[in-house]
């Protein structure tokens, strides 16, 4: 396991943001922890990262008790993160040139070829580097010693399209060595490269899973009725994001199997003239998952 | 990594480094060229103020490469050990913000005829005490903040924080009553000690743990206890002193007693009415004072008794509350005198509500803290007219002034000042010594040196401020009847002696 969390907590004063956290990451994973904004994502990051101390709770990186990570540990670890503080007084190049001793696997060919293809400007300051540019230096700081592991805290955050087809074409290149843990919420972007996915909500993991298994059991389901659809007074629990449009019933299945969802259509809805299943992309499974979780906060 | 770490800031950090050499070495400079109590000097000490300047300024600035506070900082995720990181920061503190001073003040040293090893002696102890003073409090303000904004914002708080303190304090008669008097060095020591506490605990606390929070309550702490330092009662701390007098004993044939023949009076009601204190005198006989000595008064405190032995007020020469307590004894013996001597003495009262019985018999008491100095050594002023060192323990200049008649002497040691000077007129036939003036400067009686200020000596100067000073000199055998001799009074003895005016009628 590379990162273990058992009932991590942590708490600013009276506001609680982890509220018993379990986290799993596999080695050779690449995993995505989503979750709407406030829901303790980078929290979880920064803990895992020793940036915070947890509140409670035990969180494991590359084996080691995330509040003991050693310049050995951390010399395994690539960090690119929004807001990320790089020095900004030197250069770009002067930044790396000053990294590398401290990594004994720092590959400089790998670097070179980095600093190429994101075409980082070696003799410009940190600090005058567009937002941009500063996400790609993040990048080129945290690839050339072949990291084991990979933490991206909301890397694409407001970089427009370009600069993440670059920044994620790059990181394939390099996917396959290392494991991989991210927050994002450009799903779109990440969905073809993550392999397992978290939520998060309110400080809690609803679930993690497989990104195959994932994808499995959720399924997008448009019910054409003969006449108009009125949503069921007891849909089952698994039926997430439920509207009645017309005589189309539409809802998310969270649970999907071919057979469950016919007999429960048939015992539930009248008059059923064609069922469309579809699967759902990952963005759609965060939006659905989202919105049921504001409408169980309100009550709805 | 630790030089890797300390040559990425020098890297970074070089054009401000050198800014601040720049202004260590204009200081020095000026330093150089002026006597220690001229014009240029005066005109100089900005420039000092400018040289402690650069000095916070580059250690907050070399902390904040790495900002401690905060959880967005790369550096954290990066494999740099954090002890390495703090060492790194020091040994850029040594190097490039110390260093530097420490070459200036040598510098100064050799320019002004201090032997080589003398002027680094010297260099190095000012060295330890900006280190404890200035750079260790600057390292661990700047490690609790993020922004040089945020520290000037830290460094205002606590020091208003400790006003108010002090003001607390004060306000229930608690005074910093070493302040100000030789022994302040006391003072100096525990905040030393304090320093060194601070660069133990709270550095590695904040760079190896960053427990910001806790550190900023560790670092109040070590706030209220330098307040609290400077509150050491005056009898704990003259004991001190007692104990590293460097002849204990030698006072020891002194004595003091009050004069009956010559009873005590009230010189002047002094304050408000209702709220008045006293000014008294009464006339001290001083007995036992060896020859070839000064004594000067270090502090007193005063008690006064009724009849049935209640106190009725306890007042000091640091907190009578009056506007110059006069009690300052200062007395010369020179050769072949003797006697008891005489000494007027005037002792402030501060107002206080007990003492308003017009008649009332009262006894008063009064502890005296003492310094005897012995003269060390004579010179010729002519001797000293051109940089030669004076007593063995200082550098002196002589400049004759517009008038013709008065000599200004300035003085630079490598040591704090704890001297006395006395003048004599040496007639040149019965080669007989006419004392002519005695001065003793600012007390300090520090058994270590290390100023902060300006450079790393120490400066004293002697005008003739209303009065004749040095007429200029003349050696021996000079045509004219009279040459001048400069003796210097080294402190010999601490000691404590009390005297009893058994009645006193309060006026």
């Amino acid at each position: 396991m590379i990162i273990h969390t058992e009932s991590l907590y942590k708490a600013y004063g009276r506001h609680t943001v982890l509220r018993g956290l379990n986290l799993e990451v596999t080695a050779g994973s690449a995993y995505a922890l989503i979750g709407t904004n406030g829901a303790g994502k980078s929290t979880t990051i920064r803990t895992l990262m020793n940036m915070i101390e947890p509140s409670s709770g035990s969180a494991t990186v590359l084996g080691t008790d995330s509040r003991k990570l050693s310049p050995r540990e951390l010399s395994q670890i690539g960090y690119v993160a929004d807001g990320q503080e790089l020095p900004g007084r030197l250069t770009a190049g002067q930044y790396l040139e000053y990294l590398r001793p401290f990594y004994p696997s720092w590959d400089y060919e790998l670097e070179r070829s980095i600093v190429k293809e994101l075409k980082l400007p070696l003799e410009q300051r940190i600090r005058n580097l567009s937002h941009g540019m500063r996400t790609k230096m993040g990048l080129a700081c945290a690839l050339p010693f072949r990291p084991k592991l990979l933490v991206l805290d909301e890397p694409l955050s407001g970089l427009d399209p370009l600069v993440r087809d670059e920044f994620m074409g790059r990181l394939l290149q390099q996917a396959d060595q290392m494991t991989i843990f991210l927050s994002s919420q450009e799903l779109t972007d990440i969905e073809g490269a993550v392999t397992h996915v978290g939520f998060l909500e309110h400080g809690r993991l609803l679930f993690q899973e497989s990104m195959s298994e994932l994808s499995a059991r959720m399924r997008e389901v448009r019910v054409t009725l003969s006449d108009a659809a009125v949503s069921p007074a007891s849909a089952p629990a698994e039926w997430f994001d439920v509207r009645a449009n017309g005589n189309v019933l539409a809802f998310v299945d969270t649970r999907f199997s071919q057979d469950r969802l016919n007999g429960t259509i048939a015992s539930l809805l009248r008059g059923v003239r064609n069922v469309d299943v579809q699967p759902i992309a990952l963005r759609s499974i965060f939006t659905t998952l989202a919105r049921a979780g504001q409408d169980r906060e309100t009550g709805t | 990594m630790i030089w890797h770490i300390f040559k990425k800031d020098a890297r970074l950090l070089s054009p401000l480094a050198v800014l601040a050499a720049v202004a260590h070495g204009l200081n020095a400079t000026l330093a150089g060229f002026s006597t220690g109590v001229d014009g240029l000097y005066v005109v100089s000490i900005p420039l000092g103020f400018v040289s402690l300047l650069a000095i916070v300024v580059l250690v907050v600035s070399v902390a904040h490469q790495e900002l401690l506070p905060g959880a967005q900082q790369d550096w954290l995720i990066r494999p740099i050990s954090r002890l390495d990181l703090l060492i790194a920061k020091l040994l850029f503190v040594v190097l490039l913000a110390l260093g530097p001073v420490c070459v200036c003040d040598v510098a100064l040293g050799l320019a002004h005829k201090f032997s080589f090893w003398d002027a680094l002696g010297a260099s190095l102890r000012r060295s330890v005490a900006l280190l404890c003073f200035i750079c260790v409090p600057t390292l661990i303000g700047a490690a609790l903040t993020r922004t040089l904004t945020g520290f000037v914002v830290t460094v205002v708080v606590a020091g208003l924080a400790c006003i108010a303190l002090l003001a607390i304090v004060s306000a229930i008669g608690v005074a910093p009553i070493l302040s100000r008097s030789g022994i302040s060095w006391i003072t100096t020591c525990n905040w030393a000690g304090l320093s060194v506490l601070a660069a133990l605990t709270i550095l590695p606390l904040q760079y190896l743990k960053r427990r910001t929070v806790q550190t900023r309550w560790w670092s109040s702490g070590i706030v209220v206890c330098a307040v609290a330092a400077t509150m050491l009662p005056w009898r704990a701390g003259f004991a001190i002193q007692q104990r590293l007098s460097p002849q204990p004993g030698a006072g020891s044939s002194v004595s003091l007693q009050f004069n009956p023949a010559t009873p005590a009076r009230l010189i002047r009601r002094v304050g408000l009415p209702g709220a008045e204190g006293a000014l008294i005198e009464f006339e001290l006989s001083v007995k036992g004072l060896p020859s070839n000595t000064m004594l000067l008064e270090d502090h007193y405190a005063v008690r006064i008794l009724d009849a049935a032995g209640k106190t009725l007020y306890e007042g000091s020469s640091s907190r009578s509350g009056m506007p110059s307590p006069e009690a300052g004894l200062q007395l010369r013996r020179g050769d072949g005198e003797s006697g008891p001597t005489m000494a007027q003495q005037a002792l402030a009262i501060s107002p206080h509500s007990a003492m308003h019985t017009p008649g009332q018999l009262v006894r008063v008491e009064i502890d005296y803290s003492l310094t005897l100095f012995r003269s060390v050594a004579e010179d010729w002023i002519a001797d000293v007219a051109d940089d030669q060192p004076l007593a063995g323990f200082a550098r002196c200049t002589t400049r004759l002034e517009k008038s013709g008649e008065v000599v200004a002497m300035s003085c630079l040691s490598t040591h704090p000042w704890s001297a006395c000077i006395a003048e004599y007129s040496v007639d040149k036939h019965t080669r007989q010594k006419r004392w002519a003036f005695s001065d003793c400067n600012s007390m300090d009686y520090a058994p270590f040196a290390g100023g902060i200020w300006r450079d790393a000596y120490f400066r004293i100067g002697w005008f003739g401020l209303g009065q004749r000073l040095f007429i200029s000199g003349r050696r021996p055998g000079d045509s004219s009847t009279a040459a001048n001799l400069v003796g210097t009074y080294l402190p010999q003895d601490h000691f404590t002696r009390r005297i009893i005016i058994p009645q006193f009628r309060l006026p």
